[in-house]
């Protein structure tokens, strides 16, 4: 009967930390799936964009290009690669930035390869989610 | 068929339109067993303060959980972002002639359109704020959504675990797009 509660209780306590309590993945270490350049990834959102979903989404991606726009809202940083104009000015690859001292290092015109996490395409841009940069 | 209706839109709204990219979306699920809040920072809006023209566009995959098993549910289970990717609202501020833009305070704004949400698409009508102030329009609103409207099935087994209807909390601050 103890050796039963044990084994039940272990069950519990493994579904709770690894399941229900499992940790992000840390995305700064994740391996990119796929390197191309930050046009070459807008074009096929643009051009076919279930492809594109198909291909990028839900994936770590290598992205290098030229870096035209650094924004700073509140406490996120973006990295910008504007490769087109539409309806809400500027589009192209929008990179949300993990917070890192090498990030002040950066400056807009620079040609730069990065990493993030591919969310989709809304229409206007590519989002990336915690974009860290590799050179 | 949305995108030629929101470039459509675009077309007609280029004048004294407002935008962000940095809009925040929060959903917030207070359920008998648990709560759970997600936050989206990457989304998309625009407001024409000519016509009161008002759209939003967000990618259901870029809200963020505390738990990662809960954001994959969300993502896999519930709204299906392989299937459908984006959220968007498309409609209009109702009472323009009751805001100034022009002049710095805050105002009550009604808010009327389509909210689509898991490839359904529902009338709703809501109310906001929209402060203005050093050249921008801070527009905020809270309002609540429910998920079988959406055709979101919660399994038996989690019903307690959801909220039936969801608070949405927007904050958006809109700057002019200059072109």
């Amino acid at each position: 009967m103890a050796v039963l509660a044990v084994i039940g209780i272990a069950a519990v306590s493994y579904v709770y930390v690894f399941v229900y309590n499992k940790a992000h993945p840390d995305y700064a270490q994740l391996e990119p799936k796929i390197s191309l350049t930050a046009e070459n990834c807008f074009t096929t959102f643009r051009t076919n964009e279930s492809e594109a979903n198909e291909r990028f989404v839900g994936k770590m991606i290598q992205l290098s290009g030229n870096l035209n726009q650094i924004e700073h809202a509140e406490d996120q940083t973006i990295f910008y690669f504007i490769l087109s104009e539409g309806m809400f000015g500027n589009e192209g690859v929008r990179v949300s930035m993990i917070r890192d001292e090498q990030l002040s290092n950066i400056t807009a015109g620079q040609n730069i390869t990065l990493k993030g996490f591919c969310t989709g395409y809304n229409q206007t841009d590519v989002i990336l989610e915690h974009g860290s940069v590799i050179q | 068929m949305l995108i030629i209706a929101v470039l459509a839109l675009g077309n007609q709204v280029q004048a004294q339109k407002y935008i962000t990219k940095n809009g925040k979306i929060h959903f917030y699920s207070d359920a008998p067993t648990e709560k759970i809040e997600a936050f989206n920072n990457q989304v998309n809006s625009a407001l024409d303060i000519s016509n009161g023209d008002f759209i939003f566009r967000v990618l259901m995959k870029s809200f963020q959980f505390e738990k990662a098993l809960m954001q994959e549910h969300f993502n896999e289970n519930y709204v299906e972002s392989h299937k459908f990717p984006n959220a968007t609202f498309m409609g209009k501020v109702t009472n323009l002639n009751e805001i100034d833009f022009s002049t710095p305070g805050t105002y009550q704004a009604q808010i009327e359109g389509e909210l689509s949400i898991h490839g359904v698409t529902q009338k709703i009508s809501e109310q906001g704020t929209f402060e203005v102030k050093d050249g921008k329009i801070h527009g905020k609103s809270t309002f609540y959504v429910a998920v079988a409207d959406y055709d979101i099935k919660i399994p038996q087994a989690v019903i307690t675990n959801i909220s039936e209807k969801i608070e949405i909390n927007v904050d958006i601050l809109l700057e002019a797009l200059n072109k």
